[in-house]
């Protein structure tokens, strides 16, 4: 299920397994690795979204059987260059959300500090 | 008041036009590179074939270290982020996912490139094999022809003999073969003629060799236990016999610097440096001073002056071509020595050779001589192929591949330099009529420098750089002098005394 900004967080739900399960029970120590996770993220979706834009082609004087192999190549190239800019996306999306659940629930918790 | 400029006084080179316009580069081909190899393989390859291989290995470096360096967070992350709530655990997930992509993409640019440098590998293969058949084939038919030369060299004697009372060759003669060349541009410019002349010169011992009944390959084995092979066998051959009939006699030339001057930069790119050939007076050496450090020199050896086979004032002449060709010191070689000598170039001081045409035969022969500390080496046009050269040479040899006067040097056998070719004239491109010869004309290498300074792959940029740092390393201090000293030549005992 993917995530939407209309559809309310279950924070209180989470939190309560995450302290049943013994895990993470400070929510503002998520920020931490999150942000460390972003800083890393963005600017590879950055230039893999610019190497997409760019795709490198070889050049159109290059005839014969072998450059018809290699446009091959090429071609799957492109579209793994392309995955992979979309996927650094998805990443960078995930994690923010991921950043404004953390976030939420350090709000939640503020009264224990 | 507005500033009226001066229009720049015309380049030297373009002199060599009737309506001194330099030659379109866009006539031309694409640059084809052979990167230096040593004993490995050797590989030819459009500039724009390697450089496309140039940056599927960045692209493949980039991704890899987008790889390690999310890899790196990511598991960093999944140990201190266990237990999380959904959210992060995804955002882990799609971080994760996108580290396995990347490293696929990563993976797919490397096999992309591994895959471009084959083809140009095995292109470079069958290139080679191709070449050697020609090779084979021409001196076939040089066995054949044979007998035909018996019967040429019966007929020649009298013609020769009424040649050398007439002051032969006769203006006449050279006048009409002129003629012929500028009404047939398309026939001498052109790869397919340049292949011919370069199986032919590998071919003239052969023939030779079948014309006194010899047996094939007899040639070249007597050629090798005497220490000469290919090209400078036959142009040996030449130098035995023509002097007889009042050809190729060479003598001791005398050298003068006729001006020095000062200059503040070093030329930046090739189409500089070419300009910087000289012609006319033959010789121009840069001296480039930077405190506290050995001076460096830029030695510029210019063009042929005449193409007369009998050897007059001119030390830049065919005699001096031949005698070259043929690997032995002649008068332009020792010439350009002299003047090296008169401006104060010590074996340890590092020098750039650059030459265009017999400049560019000289040029290559300094430095790989060994008498001097060659630190770079640029040509145009020479008929130097055959000419080892040491390794750990900055620059690069540069031939019209529809230019055949490089291929009278035979095959290219030095791999250490950079080789640069690139067709003068595209099939369909119209070619001057003004002047024999046209590829090898001043205007056509510059159109190719002009190529080459707009280059893409590492190949050539890189030694571009080389060369470009060689001077710009000292111009670049405070308190660094350039001098320019120009030299002029001439042969003769009468000169040499005084």
């Amino acid at each position: 299920m993917s995530w939407s900004p209309d559809r309310p967080i279950p924070v209180p739900r989470t939190v309560a397994s995450a302290e049943a399960e013994g895990m993470t029970p400070d929510p503002r120590a998520l920020e931490v690795p999150l942000e460390r996770q972003l800083s890393v993220l963005v600017p590879i979706a950055g230039r893999l979204h610019v190497a997409d834009a760019h795709p490198l082609v070889a050049p159109h004087d290059w005839q014969g059987p072998a450059a018809g192999a290699y446009r091959d190549l090429e071609d799957a190239l492109r579209h793994r260059v392309r995955q992979a800019s979309e996927a650094a996306e998805a990443a960078v999306h995930a994690t923010r959300r991921a950043l404004a659940v953390a976030a939420r629930l350090a709000d939640l918790q503020l009264p224990d500090v | 008041m507005s500033e009226t400029l001066a229009p720049p006084p015309p380049l030297p080179w373009l002199e060599h036009r009737p309506d001194g316009s330099p030659l379109d580069p866009g006539l031309g081909g694409p640059l084809r590179v052979t990167p230096p190899c040593g004993p490995g393989p050797v590989i030819v390859a459009t500039d724009a074939l390697l450089a496309h291989a140039d940056r599927l290995s960045v692209l493949h470096d980039a991704l890899t270290a987008e790889v390690l360096a999310l890899g790196r967070a990511t598991m960093q992350n999944t140990s201190e982020l266990a237990g999380a709530p959904p959210e992060v655990q995804r955002a882990m997930r799609d971080s994760e996912h996108a580290v396995l992509v990347i490293r696929d993409a990563a993976g797919r640019a490397g096999a992309a490139e591994d895959v471009l440098r084959q083809a140009i590998a095995q292109y470079s293969r069958a290139e080679a094999e191709a070449r050697e058949r020609m090779l084979g084939l021409g001196a076939m038919l040089a066995q054949l022809l044979g007998p035909v030369l018996r019967g040429l060299v019966l007929l020649g004697v009298p013609v020769a003999l009424g040649a050398e009372a007439m002051g032969a060759p006769s203006p006449a003669h050279l006048a009409e073969v002129r003629r012929w060349m500028l009404a047939h541009p398309e026939v001498i410019t052109s790869p397919e003629f340049v292949e011919a002349v370069r199986t032919g010169v590998m071919s003239v011992d052969e023939a030779a060799a079948s014309a006194l009944g010899w047996p094939a390959g007899l040639a070249q084995v007597m050629a090798a236990a005497l220490g000469v092979t290919g090209v400078g066998a036959g142009a040996a051959v030449i130098l035995a016999g023509a002097p007889h009939a009042g050809l190729f006699r060479d003598g001791p030339v005398f050298v003068q610097r006729v001006s020095t001057s000062a200059k503040t930069l070093g030329p930046q790119g090739a189409v500089e440096r070419l300009a910087r050939v000289p012609e006319g007076d033959q010789v121009r050496i840069e001296r480039y001073d930077a405190p506290g450090q050995s001076p460096r020199y830029v030695v510029y050896v210019g063009p042929t002056e005449t193409f007369s086979p009998i050897a007059r004032d001119e030390p830049w002449d065919l005699t001096s071509n031949v005698t070259g060709v043929a690997g032995l010191d002649s008068g332009s070689l020792r010439a350009t020595e002299q003047a090296m000598h008169e401006a104060g170039v010590q074996p340890g001081d590092a020098v750039t050779f650059v030459g265009f045409s017999q400049g560019g035969l000289v040029a290559t022969r300094l430095a790989a001589s060994g008498d001097w500390n060659a630190a770079g080496l640029e040509t145009y046009g020479a008929p130097a192929g055959d000419i080892l050269l040491p390794e750990g040479l900055h620059g690069m040899a540069v031939r019209n591949s529809d230019d055949f006067i490089p291929a009278l040097a035979g095959p290219q056998l030095d791999h250490t330099l950079l080789q640069v070719e690139r067709r003068a004239f595209d099939p369909g491109a119209p070619i001057p009529t003004d002047l024999p010869a046209p590829a090898h004309q001043r205007n056509s290498y510059v159109a190719t420098a002009t190529v080459i300074d707009h280059a893409e792959s590492a190949a050539v940029r890189e030694q571009v750089a080389a060369l470009d740092a060689f001077t710009a390393d000292y111009t670049q201090q405070p308190g660094s002098r350039v001098t320019v000293m120009m030299y002029h030549a001439e042969r003769g005992v009468l000169k040499q005394l005084g």
